[in-house]
Order: C-alpha cells, then sequence, then structure tokens
C-alpha cells in the first residue's frame, strides 16, 4: 500500500505512551506502530520521569490519573527540567473539566484529548504536533 | 324662846305692834272736860291705844290739822273762838274726810243732830256717863268713816276702769234703752258727749238690716232677750255711728240687776280691724295654705327627682362597678398579654440582646443566655463586642465560657427603648446549620469527586474498548470483510453513543453544582462546522442521508469554548441524522449585526407543537413510546440549551410537520464582559 508506506515513513517520531492501564498502552501501541511510528512506553508518571532521562521521546501521550503521580504534577516536572521542557505533550484524560484543561495549557501541553477520543482525531493531533516541532 | 316671846306680844303690846295708835285730836276749852276725856280713853282696857292732843281753840285745832294728819276730832261745840255748828262746819272745811265726833251739853240734843247733818260723825252728850259710850262712838265714827273710804275707794277704782277701759261698756235696758256708756262708748258711737248717746235708742246706732237680713230692730230685741233668759249672749252686730259710718262689732251682753230690775251690761267691741285682720290672716293663712301646697308639691317633686337621682346614681354605681370590672378584666388581659409578651420574648428561639448607644448590653433573654453561655445578670451591664450594623445581617462567633465556638445570625434594628433609642439585636445559633451547610459541601464534593470518578471509569475501558474497534476497523490488523466491519460499525456507533452520554451526565453534574465553566478562546464557527462535518459524514453516508455545510465565508473570529461549541453542534447533527431518516441535513451558517447564526435543518417529520416547548426540558424525549427508534437520556437538548445560554446566545427551534425541523443557536460577535477569554492560544 503506497499510502501506508508514505505514512510509515513520515511517522519516524518516537511516542512515549504514559497510562497505567495495560489495554490502553498496549491498544495505542499497536495503532500508533501501525502508522509507522517508533513507541516506548511508561506505566505511571514515576517510570516517565525516569525513561525521559534515558530514552527522549518526540511527543508524549500523558494520561491524567495514575497512581503515585498524576499528569499535571509530571508535566510539571518534565517542563521544569532543561532535558525534557521541550518534549511536546499531548494530555490523554478522562476528566475534561475546566481547571484540568486550563492547569494543563498553562503547564504546557501543547493539546489535549478526551477519553474515550476517536484514533482519527489524535492521529491528526500528533501529525500536527509533529509537523509543527519540525519546524 | 318661842314661849317668852308669846309672853311679850301678849296685851298690849301686841296691839300696839299691829297698829299706829289712833291719834285723837281733842279740841275742848274746858280743862275739866279734856282731862276727863283723856282719863277715860287712857284708863280704857279697849284693845285700841290712842294717842291724843288737845287744843283749846278753833284756830289752834285748825292749825294742828292743817300740819299733821288725825284720825278722829273730838270737838267741844262752842269754843272760845267759835261755837255751835259753825264750828263744825269750819273744821269739816278743813277735814272733810276725817271722822268729827261732837260734845254736846245735856239738853242740846238738837244741836248734836244739826252737827250730824253737817258733817259730824256723830254726837256725845256730856254729863252723861262718857266711859263706854266714849269709845263706841269714837269706833263707831272711825268704822263709818273706813266704811265710806273703802266705799269710795272701790267706785273710784270701777270708775276708773269703767271709763278708761278700751272696750266701750254700756248700760241697756230692754224697756229704756241706753242708760248709761262709757269714754269708749261715746268714742265709739261718734258722739258729743254722754247725754248724747243716752238720748240714742239702739236702733239709732244700728243699720236698718244686719247683714242676715233681719231688722235691726228685731234682732237687737231677740239679742237681749236671749241675754236676759240664759245670762250673756255674745255675737256679732254691724252698728252704726252718729255720722252714719257702719262697722262690725263684737257684743257681749250680761244680764245684771239694777234697783229689782234686769238691765244688761253691754260690751261692744269694734272688730272691723280685727276683721280686716282676721281676712288678711285668712288670705295670709290660705296664701300659706297654698305656698305650702307649692311646697308640697315642690316636695314631691324633689323626692321624684330625688328617686330618680338615687336610682342614677345607682345605674351610675353599678356601671361604675362595670367599669371597674371590665377594667379589671383589662387589666388582666393586659398583664397576661404582657406576661406572654415577655414569655415570648424570654422563650424566643432567638436571643435577644438590647444594646444602648454605648454599646452597654441593657437586656437579654434566655435564648441569649443560652447562646453566650453566659447568665443574662452576668451579660447585662457588659459592652457588647460586636460592632452592631444596623438593619443588616451579619455573622458573628461568639466564644462561650468553656471555649465552645457559636456562630450566629445577628439581625439589628434601631428601637426606641425606655425613651432612648437602642439597638435590638436578634441571634440566631446557626453553628448546626452551618455544620450542615459544611456537611452538604463537602458532600457535593464527595459527589462531585464520585462522579469524576465514575466517569473516569467509566471512560477508561470505554477507550481500550473505542481503540480496539478503530483498529480492527481501520483494517492496522489486517484487512476485514464487508460483514465483519458492519458489526464492528454497530459497535462503534453504540461506543459512541455511551461515551456521549457519559459526557452528558457529568455536564448536567456541572450545571447542577455550578461548576461548570467555559474556556473562552478566539475561534471561526467554520472550523466548529467543518469539524462536525467531517465527523458525521461517514455515518450520514451509510444511512442514506445528505449532509450539507452551507458556509458563510465572511465570518469573523469570536470568543467561545469550542469544545463546548463542538459538543452542541454535534448533539444537533446527530439529532438530525437520527430524525431525518431520509433526505436532507444542512449545516449552515450566517450571521446578523450582532450575532453568529447556526442552524441544523432536516427533512424529517417534524416536531408536534405540544412537545416544542418540552424540547429543552431535562429527561424530555420525544415520541417516547413504541415508535422510538432511536436511543438517548434526553439529555442533549437541555445541556445545548445550557451551553448556549452560558455564551449569552440562544437556542430556539422552527418545526412543520411532515416538513421537518431547523434547529438555530446563535452566538454573539461582541464577546461579554464575563466570558472574557482566559487563555490566549500561544
Amino acid at each position: 500500500m503506497p499510502t501506508e508506506l508514505l505514512e510509515k515513513k513520515l511517522n519516524t517520531a518516537k511516542i512515549m505512551i504514559v497510562d497505567d492501564e495495560q489495554d490502553i498502552v498496549f491498544i495505542m501501541g499497536v495503532i500508533l506502530k501501525k502508522k509507522g511510528y517508533e513507541v516506548i512506553t511508561a506505566c505511571d508518571g514515576l517510570d516517565c520521569i525516569k525513561k525521559v532521562e534515558t530514552e527522549p521521546p518526540d511527543l508524549i501521550l500523558l494520561d491524567n490519573i495514575m497512581p503515585n503521580m498524576n499528569g499535571l504534577a509530571v508535566l510539571s516536572k518534565l517542563k521544569a527540567s532543561i532535558k525534557t521542557k521541550n518534549i511536546p505533550v499531548i494530555m490523554v484524560t478522562a476528566l475534561a473539566d475546566h481547571d484540568y484543561v486550563t492547569g494543563a495549557q498553562k503547564g504546557g501541553a501543547v493539546d489535549y484529548v478526551v477519553k474515550p477520543f476517536d484514533y482519527a482525531v489524535l492521529l491528526e493531533k500528533i501529525g500536527q504536533v509533529l509537523k509543527s516541532k519540525r519546524k | 324662846m318661842t314661849h317668852r316671846m308669846e309672853i311679850q306680844t301678849s296685851g298690849k303690846s301686841q296691839a300696839l305692834m299691829d297698829k299706829e295708835p289712833i291719834k285723837i285730836l281733842l279740841v275742848e276749852d274746858d280743862a275739866v272736860d279734856c282731862q276727863l276725856v283723856k282719863r277715860l280713853l287712857a284708863g280704857c282696857s279697849q284693845p285700841l291705844e290712842f294717842a291724843i292732843e288737845s287744843v283749846g281753840n278753833l284756830s289752834g285745832a285748825i292749825k294742828c290739822l292743817t300740819n299733821r294728819k288725825y284720825d278722829i276730832v273730838i270737838a267741844d261745840l262752842g269754843l272760845p273762838d267759835s261755837s255751835g255748828i259753825e264750828t263744825v262746819q269750819k273744821l269739816k272745811r278743813v277735814i272733810p274726810d276725817t271722822p268729827i265726833v261732837v260734845l254736846t251739853g245735856m239738853g242740846d240734843e238738837e244741836m248734836g243732830l244739826s252737827a250730824i247733818r253737817n258733817g259730824a260723825s256723830d254726837y256725845l252728850i256730856k254729863n252723861l256717863p262718857l266711859d263706854v259710850l266714849l269709845v263706841r262712838t269714837i269706833r263707831h265714827a272711825l268704822e263709818r268713816k273706813r266704811a265710806k273710804d273703802a266705799l269710795r275707794e272701790s267706785e273710784e277704782k270701777f270708775k276708773t276702769l269703767y271709763e278708761s277701759s278700751r272696750d266701750a261698756i254700756m248700760i241697756v235696758s230692754p224697756e229704756k234703752g241706753f242708760l248709761h256708756g262709757n269714754l269708749a262708748t261715746v268714742e265709739l258711737f261718734g258722739c258729743k258727749d254722754l247725754e248724747e248717746f243716752i238720748s240714742k235708742a239702739p236702733a239709732d246706732l244700728s243699720p236698718q238690716y244686719q247683714p242676715d237680713g233681719t231688722a235691726s230692730a228685731v234682732k237687737s230685741q231677740q239679742m237681749m232677750a236671749i241675754a236676759i233668759k240664759e245670762g250673756s249672749n255674745l255675737f256679732e252686730w254691724t252698728h252704726k255711728r252718729i255720722d252714719g259710718k257702719e262697722f262690725s262689732a263684737a257684743v257681749l251682753l250680761t244680764k245684771t240687776e239694777l234697783k229689782g230690775q234686769a238691765i244688761l251690761q253691754a260690751t261692744v267691741r269694734d272688730i272691723t280691724e280685727h276683721k280686716k285682720k282676721e281676712k288678711l290672716l285668712l288670705d295670709t293663712n290660705n296664701r300659706l295654705q297654698e305656698t305650702s301646697q307649692k311646697l308640697f308639691n315642690t316636695k314631691i317633686e324633689l323626692e321624684k327627682i330625688n328617686v330618680a337621682l338615687i336610682k342614677n346614681l345607682e345605674m351610675m354605681e353599678k356601671q361604675v362597678e362595670e367599669r371597674t370590672l371590665e377594667l379589671k378584666d383589662a387589666n388582666k388581659t393586659l398583664q397576661t398579654a404582657d406576661a406572654n409578651l415577655h414569655m415570648m420574648i424570654d422563650q424566643n428561639a432567638d436571643g435577644i440582646l438590647i444594646i444602648d448607644n454605648k454599646g452597654i448590653i441593657r437586656f437579654a433573654n434566655n435564648a441569649a443566655e443560652l447562646l453566650f453561655g453566659r447568665p443574662k445578670e452576668e451579660l447585662v451591664g457588659e459592652t457588647f463586642g460586636f460592632a452592631a450594623v444596623k438593619d443588616k445581617i451579619i455573622e458573628i462567633e461568639v466564644i462561650q465560657k468553656g471555649g465552645k465556638a457559636v456562630t450566629a445570625e445577628m439581625r439589628t434594628v434601631e428601637i426606641k427603648w425606655e425613651d432612648e433609642m437602642v439597638c435590638l439585636a436578634s441571634l440566631r445559633d446557626i453553628t448546626e446549620r452551618k455544620e450542615m451547610e459544611e456537611k452538604l459541601k463537602e458532600t457535593m464534593k464527595i459527589k462531585s469527586e464520585f462522579i469524576s470518578v465514575i466517569s473516569h471509569e467509566l471512560r477508561t475501558p470505554l477507550t481500550a474498548i473505542k481503540g480496539g474497534i478503530d483498529l480492527v476497523l481501520d483494517g492496522l490488523s489486517g484487512n476485514i470483510n464487508e460483514e465483519q466491519k458492519e458489526v464492528l460499525d454497530i459497535s462503534k456507533r453504540n461506543v459512541d453513543r455511551l461515551a456521549r452520554l457519559i459526557n452528558n451526565v457529568l455536564d448536567s453534574e456541572k450545571f447542577e453544582s455550578g461548576k461548570m465553566k467555559l474556556n473562552i478562546q478566539p475561534n471561526n464557527v467554520n472550523e466548529i462546522a467543518r469539524d462536525v462535518y467531517e465527523i458525521f459524514a461517514p455515518t450520514a453516508k451509510n444511512t442514506g442521508i445528505n449532509l450539507l455545510l452551507e458556509l458563510d465565508d465572511n465570518l469573523p473570529e469570536i470568543g467561545f469554548d469550542s469544545d463546548k461549541i463542538t459538543q452542541v453542534l454535534t448533539n444537533l447533527v446527530n439529532n438530525a441524522i437520527k430524525f431525518a431518516e431520509k433526505g436532507n441535513v444542512i449545516i449552515k451558517t450566517t450571521k446578523t449585526e450582532d450575532d453568529i447564526l447556526v442552524s441544523v435543518s432536516d427533512t424529517g417529520r417534524g416536531i408536534r407543537k405540544d412537545d416544542i416547548s418540552k424540547l429543552f426540558n431535562r429527561f424530555e424525549q420525544l415520541g417516547r413510546g413504541g415508535d422510538r427508534k432511536t436511543g438517548g437520556t434526553g439529555l442533549g437538548l437541555a445541556i445545548s440549551k445550557e451551553l448556549i445560554e452560558k455564551h449569552n446566545g440562544t437556542i430556539c427551534v422552527e418545526s412543520t410537520q411532515g416538513k421537518g425541523s431547523t434547529f438555530t443557536f446563535t452566538l454573539p460577535i461582541e464577546c461579554p464582559r464575563e466570558i472574557i477569554p482566559l487563555l490566549v492560544k500561544e
């Protein structure tokens, strides 16, 4: 499929999925890989912080409600470190209330999607973010 | 003593004491005779004592008699300077009332009798034994004189009485008429003198007829006859004076005798004045009686008035009593009311304080006592530690004696109390309410959190399901046949429906708790319309619906929450596709001067008029029943309405049954102040 090949060629970026829900991580991983992205995963906030250091991704999909440390807290840690502050973060959340959205945008997230999201929508957002990052 | 006195007063001495001695003047020129008479009188044992003086001639006798008074004179007629009868006459001239006993010589008795005729009382013949005779003669002479004196005295006395009487007294004889009349009689009848009176007959001194019509001449005889027969007669008589003037008189006739003949003494009294007086008296009496009657009548009236007054008084007393009772009742009621009021104030659930303008507590009720945890006596007189704000409700926190904090709501009004302006503070213990409110807040928070958790817990598995379906449906896991695709499409539609349901429930809860907040940013409505179109295009195509876009390319960017407007438009388009069944669904954007209009129209069956008003109500779903083909909670339009109104826009529907419906919402071009963008795009 020429389009698929084209997509895979374009989507060379490394995306980190941070979520404590392993089913979601798996399905998202499959979809992104099928779309040509390299996927790394973290099972919670602490795991994310640790892995970001050793293996910095081009984009992070960050869940909000997780044990130990919530998404917004992880976001502020990422933005506080020089090494990680330029990695774009798209918040993925089941709870999109006003305070959260405001907090996410103030904390430096480039965008957010609300679970259950449409994969087409998510992929489009990822594409836009990576495109603007390359620029 | 008494015995001795008896002895002393006996005999001569008693005569001496009782009577003055009889003074005798003896006129005798013969000394022997003189001596003889003296001796006879001195030796006399008679109960008479004599004081004898003697003179020898007439001139001496006259001298003595002129100087002194003598009881009797014994005189010899033959004196040197007088003799015979001449002596008696001369003596009589000097002493007409003193008895004179003459002494005559023997054989000269003729001379004695002549002397008696000339005023001598008796005579004695000298030379006859004189002893007894002399004294007897003296005594007789003296007695005669005494009797004569007494008679004369009596006559004079009666004459004086008779003449000086103011009553007219007269002597009348039935046969001879008037015999005599006193001075008053003469005056009464207006006569010149007694002679004239006596010359008149009784009829002359009366009118012809008496008032009873009887002739006076006849009636006077009758009256006199009665008096003679009965001894006296008292009657009224009309008299006539000489001058013809008549007058009324009371006449008393008394029978008496004169020289063996029956005569009448008449006493006539003019009673004209008396009559007048009597009449006056009668009149006066009548008037008095009248006056008395009047007085009596007046008295009766007064008594009546008095009775009425007493009745009135009694009534008034009764009224006063009643009033007093009423007053007592009223007073009692007032007291009860006062006591009730006092009790009400004291038992009022709210604390009541009176605070004067110096901030001193002047009164506190039971509830205030409880609220402050201190007795009234302690509160009154203390300074109230909180600023009393007039006509405003404020909350204050009171720390009680034990350290317990109590929240009270204080309402203050200014009132007049004991003639000064004070603050009346009502304090309501709202500690419990506050606690309840806190609890409620917490409960609401828990509820809110619970809903958050639930939606999270629901969305997370949905994400995995949806992702899985998308993955397979997109052929990322390999090619699928038509049948597989159809099944997965159904799955995907229902997952989306479930997701929308969850979103609606969550939004509904947000509106309820007031947590719905907008994320206003500059956006273009056309972009939203295109996004929604993209999302629904495949579904529309699958169901044979013509989904069309009619966008106004000149729309300005305006401020709105793109997620919320997307949600509203999604809801409208979804409904339109659901109910259109076939034909067109058009998403259209236009603008007016003030607003941007977004409408979604379909060519469906339309909505009944009655249902239009219910459309935007929560949980209302039209056509609930057998023909209900499509699902939903009925929250969609209600939430859409609330979201649009939150943007200061409006949403409405126009529908014609059988032809279709058009839903239109507006968004103001001018961004309202209260929804100024909170975020600015990077």
